[in-house]
This record gives structure tokens, C-alpha cells and sequence, in this order.
């Protein structure tokens, strides 16, 4: 059973609403947030190491 | 037994382990997720004494819960690490620290709020509340201490016994509502008695405590998948998934 009635109802919250849906909206954004962070980070890391990779080569070609 | 344990500690095998359990996290991360909005903000009864505030408790309990397995996660596998001088142990723990930072302070912060209209104070200096904020601190040294180090071995090595010093944190915050009069609540789930609340509020709350839970292991994966690569960077596997040449 839902509980509120109307959408007005589960907007104001019963005059809570201020508290409660910025505690949802501050938790999910952090959350979604630092799920991308996470997952583009080793994304990032593979690009930095790419270029590690290159001057690596460069500089055992210069050795040589 | 010993074969597993090995290849735990084998930062290719875990790599390539993550990867495969990855999608499967993510989804249950977004399912579990719903469903706890769905049950928490709609088909959930309103307190008799909160209000509508009690939906806060939904995401605040499995937050603040998360603040402490994380760190009881990394404290044990910074020991792992220091022990048995294990790498991938070491790469577990540092990953943990960032999440688990994140984690207490939206316990702090949806603590707060919820605090404002049902205690009448977004603060007050209560142990429960106090302690959760030290180890909010803790999570921060944690972090600076593995910076402050240009050797990463020291650096794994300093951060470990911090986040083992810092451990008795972990008890001190738990027992906080029992051993002093604070303004915090008792515990309202415990193992030995039934839950005092509502069947419907509590199907909310552990919907959520699952989903934060799958949640905290799907970007602790992620987290340690970069870590590795930084790590492994001389190693020929890591090279070839950099350059394309391996999934």
C-alpha cells in the first residue's frame, strides 16, 4: 500500500519535506557521484600509463 | 584452502577476478537501490513520534553502519598487509579509506538534518555524534599519512598501524548510546531481541543496508582495479591491457 495520496502529500512530506528530500538528494549525489569517480579512475590511470609507456620506450631506444 | 589464498594475493588474478564480478555488482548496486527508495519513501508508514523523518533513518542507519565496516575492512587488511607484507592487502586498505571517509560524513551531515526538526539542534556534542566524527578525522589522517610518503611501502606500511591504532575507535562508537546518557538513540536492531519497529520500516532500512553494502564492494573494486595498475606498472601484464593487447 502506498502510504501518501496525493504527489503533493509525498512532495511536502508532512511538512518535512525540506529535511528529508535533501538528505536523499545529498546521498544520492555523493554516491552516484563517486561511482563514476571510482570507475573513470582506472580509465585515467591506463591514459597516464600509456604515456609512461612511451617515454619508457624512448628512453631504452636513447640507451641503446 | 592455500591455493585461493595465494591467488588473492596475486594482483593479476584479482584484476582479471574483479572484472568478471564487476557488471553483476553494479547491477544489484542500481536494483537493490530502487527497491530501498521505492519501500523507504512510498510504501512505508510515516512515525507515530518523527514523522516523515523517520525516511531519513533509511539512508543515515546504513551510512553510519558503513562508516564503521569500512573502516573495521581496512584497519584488518592494512594488518593483513603489515603482517604478512601482502601487496594486494595493502591496495585493499588504501582503497577503502576514500569511500569510508565518504560514508561518515553523510552519516554527519543526514544525522544533522534529521537532528534540526526532531531533536531541534543540528548538533550536539554527544558521544555517539562525537566519536562518528573522530573517526571521520581518522579516515582523513588515514589519507594525508599514505601521502605524506614518497616510499609507497612506508606509506602502506605507517597508514596500517594508524588505521589499527585508530580501531578502538570502532567499539567506542557502538556502545556509545549505552555506556553514557547520550541524546543519541539506543540501537533499535540487535541480534539478540526482536526489532522494535515497524515490519515495514525495517524491510526499508535492511533493503538499504544491503544496497549501501553492494554498493561499498562494487567501487572498492574499482578503486583497487586503478590502484593495481599504478602498482603493476613494470609488470608485462598490466602493459599489455594498457596498450590493448589483453581485455
Amino acid at each position: 500500500m502506498m502510504y501518501f495520496e496525493t504527489f503533493e502529500a509525498f512532495i511536502e512530506m508532512g511538512g518535512h519535506g525540506f529535511y528529508v528530500w535533501l538528505c536523499y538528494a545529498l546521498v544520492s549525489s555523493s554516491l552516484i557521484g563517486y561511482f563514476f569517480i571510482s570507475a573513470k579512475s582506472t580509465t585515467k590511470a591506463k591514459q597516464e600509463l600509456k604515456r609512461f609507456y612511451l617515454r619508457l620506450d624512448a628512453q631504452n631506444q636513447v640507451n641503446e | 584452502m592455500w591455493t585461493w589464498f595465494y591467488q588473492m594475493a596475486s594482483a593479476k588474478w584479482f584484476y582479471q577476478f574483479t572484472d568478471k564480478l564487476l557488471p553483476w555488482f553494479r547491477a544489484s548496486t542500481l536494483i537493490l537501490m530502487l527497491v530501498g527508495l521505492a519501500l523507504g519513501l512510498l510504501f512505508s508508514p510515516a512515525d507515530y513520534q518523527q514523522g516523515n523523518t523517520v525516511r531519513i533513518m533509511y539512508i543515515h542507519v546504513p551510512a553510519a553502519f558503513l562508516s564503521m565496516f569500512v573502516y573495521v575492512v581496512m584497519a584488518i587488511s592494512g594488518a593483513i598487509g603489515f603482517i604478512w607484507r601482502i601487496k594486494m592487502a595493502h591496495i585493499v586498505s588504501v582503497s577503502c579509506a576514500p569511500i569510508g571517509a565518504i560514508f561518515t560524513l553523510l552519516a554527519l551531515i543526514t544525522g544533522a538534518i534529521w537532528g534540526k526538526p526532531t531533536w531541534g539542534t543540528y548538533w550536539v556534542w554527544d558521544a555517539r555524534i562525537t566519536s562518528e566524527l573522530i573517526l571521520f578525522f581518522l579516515y582523513i589522517g588515514f589519507i594525508a599519512l599514505h601521502n605524506a610518503f614518497d616510499d609507497r611501502t612506508s606509506a602502506d606500511r605507517a597508514s596500517a598501524v594508524l588505521a589499527l591504532v585508530g580501531l578502538v575507535n570502532i567499539p567506542i562508537i557502538h556502545f556509545s548510546v549505552e555506556w553514557w546518557n547520550t541524546l543519541h538513540q539506543g540501537a533499535t536492531i540487535s541480534k539478540f531481541e526482536k526489532p522494535s519497529m515497524d515490519a515495514d520500516m525495517l524491510k526499508a532500512l535492511l533493503v538499504f543496508i544491503l544496497a549501501f553494502q553492494v554498493y561499498f564492494f562494487t567501487v572498492l573494486m574499482q578503486r583497487i582495479k586503478s590502484e593495481i595498475i599504478k602498482r603493476e606498472k613494470m609488470t608485462g601484464w598490466v602493459r599489455a591491457i594498457v596498450e590493448g593487447k589483453a581485455s
